[in-house]
């Protein structure tokens, strides 16, 4: 693996996010009297760059001798990270102001948890994957302690630590059994090995896979991994939990695609479908059902989030199913790309909510403290109904497309269990939403605290409700890119 | 010469209207809440405006649809969601033409009736009725299944705000909620049963399509699957109508409304399910319909009865319209399980003539709520003196409800009555009870409210004012569409015929194949 100038080209996006990342570190300390944010608006600069040249100039094909691909299935994937950079810049941007804790760091360390979601998207080696998803989880870890002063932010900070490392140790424990058994880091040469072996496939590699997918069930949150990411993602900054619940997602799912599809872990002669609907299910249920006892709205949407994830794991247990045809498969992976997505909209939204009110000192997190917001402040309120029909499946949102795909081949697939637990999630979904709506819409509140309309927030709601609804009314280009990346897999 | 596309338009509209409602300024001097507004407001303008230019737009449609041809016109389509089978495609049939009138009408009356009674925030409101009214337009126009799901759950938010936002008492909250809920329950079992028969297609055809004709062009449905996916389809479309045993929103919803929200959604509730069941369910599953269809009628049957008794021990006004409509929805269902021409027919009429009647009920109640501040029966009564022109229309809406010659209820009754003797005599003697039972209930209110010794409420104006002009005009509108319906039916009656006629061929002639198939067994035994 050595790194030749030439790669160069292959990283671009990469490389960009790692420059404006290193300028705005340099930057902050100049700049810290300043009364402008300087590291966002540098840090949004960089991201349009990345985000072009993800588009248009970089190369597709193999670089470091075939550890990483630039394919369409990378390409969507680094420019959902761009996506939620923007947001969570946007976001980011607004909050530093608000609490007065002027410190850009967050940016460069948001830029630097995006690169490890492309890395991961993109790797086809064991070993660039562990770099990818490592520098995911420090970043984001580091993300969500960001907010020093707040101790619920340091807890949140020590429990992802600790959470992530045991994913990590369970990643290299899969790695090793995996390695041990076909002498290989290479995806390719792993799925040659499983297609040699095909029927009585080495017992160790099946414990390897297993191993693997479960750290990847921990970065994407689904139960039983699940204890941590609800007291995490409330303890942080909004726009840090945000930011970490989507980029871990994202980081995890790019994986499991790849593992699953170029490193043969689907062909093993393991009951994925059975395995992942049990986990797809239990996230989908048991979240939703904590969610409706939470008077904590952070806390309540990160169990909000967890359902999403639950979803996207469904469509993953039913394109496994071995009674789908291997076109069938194709599409719906292709509804679980376009639902993630949908997704980085949705949760900056879900989490620009609880950036939305500020009492002077801290934001409004109880729901009590939500009363009237949405006539105080529309564009709040509209962002979140556009979040609420999306959890609960409602057109024209793309949450709604999806659910049409994925429901459709989960008949087909005639797993009616799980499709039972889709639904019983949604309707529970749409009533702990319905809460918050209430609150927000038909309780007035007396003393009606301070909203901070600042732009950068007004901006991202705006981009929040243009994207839930515009992937949901003219999702073909969206449906497009998806069913190319998922093409690329196959 | 570029065609006009008057469907867009008509769905567009409305939905222009709400998004301009909701961003015309605020007025400068708002009136404070529970005062009443007597100064002109510039967003009830607005909304009137956009109500009726709607209301042209689906009179021009009626009346330039061509009769003699029939069948789909004004057909709009366009590519949409290739990569689905979906595409934008909207066109107008015998079957919705009237429906689309019925919107166009209801809508226009619930922005009008709501002219004084809602206070603050009239932009929100208006807007709300209108982005209703424009979901119930896409329902009726829509020719693609997935448009059709979209348009159902898009009638269904601007509801829950109606209801929460703008409910007179503190119970509605919980009864948006359960409004939220129930339709929310409803939507997505219609959208996983919707999904099983496109995959079902799929699975025959080999090409993913959400086109209503190509999915009802006879794709055999393996029966079990059939079955399942007809009953969950059923369920959907029925909560709709409040159907037994799944009415408790309903009831709880018009009793909690303001009488705007109230009048559109009881004006479109049960024509929207009549609409889904006959163009959705009979056309995409007719075998697996024939099989279900005992269980329809007697779920009907008893949703009539059960719906009779809680109408005839209902305290509450608006109550007794809500278990009035679950009852009646009995008699709708059992006519469409029939699936005779005529009955089909009749299910329809007689939807949209109770519909009309059930928004001027609620219109005459909110007017009694508005000013005596009761909906209590027996709280006020006796009001044939104070307030004749109230009375004539009260005790006219209620005659026509009942379904007295010249009635739309009569006309369609007569159709239904037709259908159902001659396919099934026993089903017809059965419904024949829930045409009795409308009259004992709807009679007692109109005994209580109308006749007898006038009685004072406690609290309120204590007088019951006389109608206005503008209430009499709108409340005589909706009575004279139904007089219409029955004394000149011919309009409506052509073009529904001609689309029902095939629907219910094809499900006769499936039937009339089981029976020669059980003939030609028994032969086989007893030879």
């Amino acid at each position: 693996m050595n790194l030749a100038w030439a790669d160069a080209a292959y990283f671009l996006p990469e490389i960009i996010l790692l420059a404006t990342a290193a300028i705005v570190l340099l930057l902050e300390r100049p700049l810290r009297r300043l009364e402008a944010d300087v590291g966002s608006w540098v840090a949004l600069l960089g991201l349009a760059f990345a985000g072009v040249a993800a588009l248009r100039f970089s190369t597709t094909g193999e670089a470091l001798g075939g550890a990483f691909v630039r394919d369409a299935f990378t390409s969507t994937f680094e420019l959902a990270a761009i996506g939620v950079g923007v947001l969570a810049t946007l976001l980011g941007s607004s909050f530093l102001r608000a609490v007065d804790y002027r410190r850009s760091e967050f940016f460069p360390i948001l830029l630097l948890t995006l690169t490890g979601v492309m890395i991961a998207a993109g790797a086809r080696d064991f070993l660039l994957l562990f770099v990818g998803l490592e520098t995911l989880a420090l970043g984001g870890t580091t993300l969500l302690g960001f907010f020093t002063p707040n101790e619920k932010s340091r807890e949140a900070l020590m429990k992802s630590f600790i959470t992530s490392g045991i994913a990590t140790a369970f990643l290299l424990l899969g790695f090793a059994f995996v390695f041990g058994v076909t002498g290989t880091t290479r995806y390719s040469d792993v799925a040659a090995h499983v297609a040699l072996h095909a029927g009585n496939g080495h017992p160790f590699l099946e414990l390897g896979f297993g191993f693997v997918v479960i750290s990847l069930l921990v970065r994407i949150m689904a139960f039983p991994f699940n204890m941590f990411a609800s007291d995490a993602l409330q303890g942080a900054p909004g726009p840090a939990a945000g930011a970490v619940a989507v980029t871990s997602v994202l980081g995890g799912f790019a994986a499991l695609f790849r593992i699953f599809e170029e490193a043969g872990a689907g062909s093993c002669n393991v009951a994925w479908s059975t395995l992942l609907a049990i986990a797809a299910g239990s996230t989908m249920v048991l979240s939703s059902l904590y969610a409706t006892y939470q008077d904590n709205v952070k806390r309540m949407l990160s169990y909000a989030t967890l359902a999403h994830v639950g979803f996207l794991l469904m469509g993953f247990a039913v394109a496994y199913s071995p009674r789908l045809a291997p076109e069938q498969s194709e599409a719906v992976l292709a509804a679980v790309v376009y639902y993630l997505l949908g997704f980085v909209f949705l949760q900056a939204g879900a989490f620009a909510l609880v950036s939305a009110v500020f009492f002077g000192r801290r934001f409004g997190e109880y729901l009590a403290e939500f009363r009237g917001l949405g006539r105080r402040c529309p564009v709040a309120g509209i962002a979140y109904v556009a979040v609420f029909m999306s959890l609960a499946g409602f057109p024209p949102t793309f949450a709604f497309l999806a659910k049409v795909q994925i429901l459709g081949a989960a008949l087909q697939a005639e797993m009616f269990v799980l499709i039972g637990a889709a639904i019983l999630g949604s309707l529970i979904g749409a009533f702990y939403h319905l809460r918050v709506l209430v609150v927000m819409y038909f309780r007035e509140n007396p003393h009606a605290p301070g909203v901070i309309p600042s732009v950068p927030l007004v901006t991202a709601m705006a981009l929040v409700t243009v994207g839930v609804l515009g992937v949901g009314l003219f999702p073909e280009k969206a449906l497009e890119t998806a069913i190319e990346s998922v093409r690329v897999l196959f | 010469m570029p065609v006009i596309p008057w469907l867009s338009i008509l769905w567009c509209l409305p939905l222009v209207g709400a998004i301009v409602l909701a961003i015309l300024p605020k007025p400068a001097h708002p009136t404070p809440p529970g005062v009443r507004n007597r100064r002109k407001s510039l967003a009830r303008g607005v909304a009137l405006l956009v109500s009726l230019g709607t209301f042209a737009i689906a009179v021009y449609v009626f009346a330039t649809y061509e009769r003699v041809a029939g069948g789909a016109q004004f057909i709009e389509r366009h590519e949409w969601i290739p990569s689905l089978g979906a595409s934008y495609h909207l066109a107008v049939d015998g079957l919705s033409l009237p429906l689309v009138m019925l919107t166009a009408l209801v809508g226009l009356l619930a922005v009008a009736s709501s002219f004084r009674n809602v206070t603050a925030h009239d932009r929100a409101f208006h807007a709300m009725l209108l982005a209703f009214q424009a979901g119930a337009f896409g329902i009726f126009l829509a020719q693609d299944l997935l448009l059709f799901v979209i348009f159902w759950e898009l009638a269904l938010l601007p509801v829950f705000f109606g209801l929460g936002s703008f409910g007179t008492r503190e119970e509605r909250v919980p009864a948006a909620i359960q409004f939220a809920m129930v339709t929310a329950t409803s939507a997505a079992i219609l959208l996983l049963s919707v999904v099983g028969f496109v995959g079902n297609a799929y699975r025959v055809t080999g090409v993913v399509s959400f086109d209503l004709a190509t999915l009802s062009s006879g794709i055999g449905v393996p029966h079990a699957a059939g079955v399942w996916l007809l009953a969950a389809l059923i369920f959907g479309f029925a909560i709709r109508a409040a159907a037994f045993p799944l009415h408790g929103w309903y009831t709880s919803m018009l009793a909690e409304a303001p009488t705007g929200v109230g009048v559109a959604v009881a004006g479109l509730a049960m024509p929207m399910a009549t609409y889904g069941l006959v163009r959705v369910g009979v056309a995409l599953a007719p075998e697996a319909w024939l099989s279900l269809s005992p269980w329809i009628v007697g779920i009907g049957a008893l949703g009539m009865l059960y719906g009779a008794c809680l109408g005839m021990a209902s305290q509450d006004m608006r109550k007794r319209i809500a278990y009035a409509a679950t009852s009646q929805f009995g008699l709708v269902l059992i006519a469409i399980a029939a699936v005779d021409a005529r009955s089909l027919e009749g299910a329809i009429l007689f939807s949209i003539h109770a519909a009309v009647l059930y928004a001027a009920l609620l219109i005459l109640i909110g007017i009694i709520v508005e000013r005596v501040e009761t909906h209590q029966l027996g709280a006020i009564g006796g009001l044939g003196r104070e307030a004749p022109r109230f009375a004539m229309l009260f005790g006219l809406a209620t005659l026509l409800l009942i379904g007295i010659p010249g009635s739309g209820g009569f006309a369609s009754e007569i159709l239904l009555f037709q259908g159902l003797f001659a396919r099934h005599p026993l089903w017809a003697l059965l419904a024949v009870f829930g045409t009795v039972f409308v009259a004992a209930y709807m009679l007692i209110l109109l005994r209580a409210v109308v006749l007898g010794p006038p009685t004072k409420p406690a609290q309120g104006e204590g007088r019951m004012r006389d109608l206005t002009m503008r209430e009499t005009g709108i409340v005589g509108l909706l009575l004279a569409a139904n007089l219409a319906i029955g004394f000149h039916p011919g309009p409506i009656h052509g073009p529904l015929e001609s689309s029902m006629a095939p629907i219910a061929d094809s499900v006769q002639e499936l039937r009339f194949d089981r029976l020669d198939e059980k003939i030609a067994d028994e032969w086989e035994k007893r030879r």
